[in-house]
């Protein structure tokens, strides 16, 4: 497998607290309402405890991106190292890739009337810093991997409430949120 | 649930019924054994104004309009690039077979012209297809397509004649309305039983009221065709409106993958 970057989401240490969005925001000032990076909160059916557990997800940057077979014009490109590009001088704002990425990761900005994603801030990876997201989280629960060397058997693909495309091949991976200990007093 | 998109809801029923009015009046010039008549010409006009009128509402979904040409380049890989090129071509043949029948109906050229529009609306199916709507990411837009551009097609000879082939007509639009109607019902029924997000797929055209007005409009003629076996231009007027209100709950209510993240699927 040729080099691929991908998020890993340590769901196990995610606390919630918006710093990775926060983070993206600060770094590329998206128009307001346009987020590059979302914070999920899992479902009661997936994670039924009253402490919360979160997927904090942005664009996949597929082997297969939907995004950049979908786009009329070209927009998008994938670099060597994985990462998809969106090229927002060739957008022309038709919305096919908002429309098309299961993920939701392209997203409409309504002021240059262009789509626009995460970048996973490749000129921050070209000098090899850390994307803004990654240096943010306070308790490391998001990193970057090469899944040409990625190899962690207990690291999911497709965990429960992230949809399921295997055609895609969405290069991310996933620690799950461990389930609390529960103590019973007993008699 | 999802923005109303007007403007793609216009271009795709405008192209498709121009496409169903080329396609019906190919077919009554042929199966019915006419010769040549006045009136062909003028519903391939009409079909051809119904085209233009779609592809110039196409531009107003786009940011950049003035960029649209550049769709023309993808299609390696873009069904929306292939949708672009094959309405487009089917725009100017539509154009040539409309000079050309100055003189005579050159019958193969209209062939021509009725099979590339039939083309283009499947590559138009393919493009609203995508992985994000489990629902629409298979034929349905297909079967969907087709079944706007034969009613508005067959409903459209109200305006055109000749009266002759009322009852001809008047059949087949019978078939299809009640065709449009079961498969309009069945398609969310099974998704009310699928998965996660298709089952709110269908649960919201089915919580549409515009979603059960287009079906009301649908089934409005069908009485009065069985019993007159005569078409009138109301008829047309509603199965217009019937398409683009059923268009609009394509668009509005058909729920996304990325909606129901940290739900179970």
């Amino acid at each position: 497998m040729s080099k691929q970057l991908a998020f890993y989401v340590d769901s196990q240490k995610c606390i919630g607290c918006f710093s990775c969005a926060m983070a993206c925001k600060n770094m590329y000032h998206p128009e307001p309402g346009v987020k590059w990076r979302q914070v999920y909160p899992l479902s009661e059916d997936i994670y039924p405890h009253h402490e919360r557990a979160f997927y904090s997800l942005a664009c996949n940057h597929c082997e297969h991106p939907t995004c950049l077979e979908c786009c009329p014009v070209g927009a998008y490109t994938k670099r060597e190292d994985g990462i998809v590009v969106h090229d927002q001088d060739k957008c022309i704002g038709c919305g096919n890739c908002v429309r098309s990425c299961p993920y939701g990761a392209p997203q409409y900005n309504p002021k240059l009337k262009k789509a626009e994603k995460c970048s996973m801030c490749w000129e921050r990876i070209d000098a090899k810093l850390e994307p803004a997201c990654v240096q943010a989280c306070p308790v490391k629960a998001l990193r970057i991997i090469d899944l040409s060397e990625f190899d962690d058997a207990e690291a999911l693909h497709y965990p429960p409430g992230f949809p399921r495309f295997e055609s895609l091949n969405p290069s991310v991976r996933f620690k799950l949120p461990r389930h609390p200990h529960v103590v019973r007093r007993n008699g | 649930m999802n923005d109303a998109n007007y403007s793609l809801v216009l271009f795709t029923v405008l192209a498709q019924g121009s496409v169903g009015m080329i396609v019906t009046s190919y077919l009554c010039f042929r199966l019915a054994g006419r010769g040549e008549m006045p009136h062909v010409r003028r519903e391939w006009i009409m079909a051809g104004v119904l085209l233009l009128a779609g592809l110039t509402a196409s531009l107003f979904h786009i940011g950049h309009p003035f960029g649209a040409a550049a769709a023309l380049t993808h299609g390696a890989t873009s069904w929306l690039s292939r949708e672009v090129i094959a309405v487009c071509l089917f725009g100017a043949l539509t154009a040539y077979t409309i000079v050309a029948m100055r003189k005579s109906l050159p019958a193969s050229l209209m062939l021509g012209t009725a099979i590339l529009g039939v083309v283009s609306l499947v590559v138009s199916g393919a493009a609203y297809a995508p992985p994000s709507l489990p629902a629409l990411n298979n034929a349905s837009p297909i079967a969907l397509f087709l079944l706007t551009a034969a009613s508005i097609g067959l409903a459209s000879k109200s305006f055109f004649g000749p009266k002759d082939d009322d009852g001809f007509v008047a059949q087949w639009l019978i078939f299809v309305l009640i065709a449009s109607i079961a498969v309009r019902i069945i398609l969310p029924s099974v998704w009310s039983s699928g998965g996660a997000v298709m089952m709110k797929t269908g649960q919201a055209w089915f919580a549409s009221p515009v979603f059960w007005l287009h079906i009301v409009l649908l089934a409005a003629p069908i009485p009065f065709l069985q019993k007159s076996k005569a078409l009138k231009p109301w008829m047309f007027v509603a199965v217009l409106a019937a398409e683009l209100l059923g268009r609009l709950t394509f668009f509005v209510g058909t729920a996304a993958t990325y909606q129901n993240i940290g739900h179970l699927f």
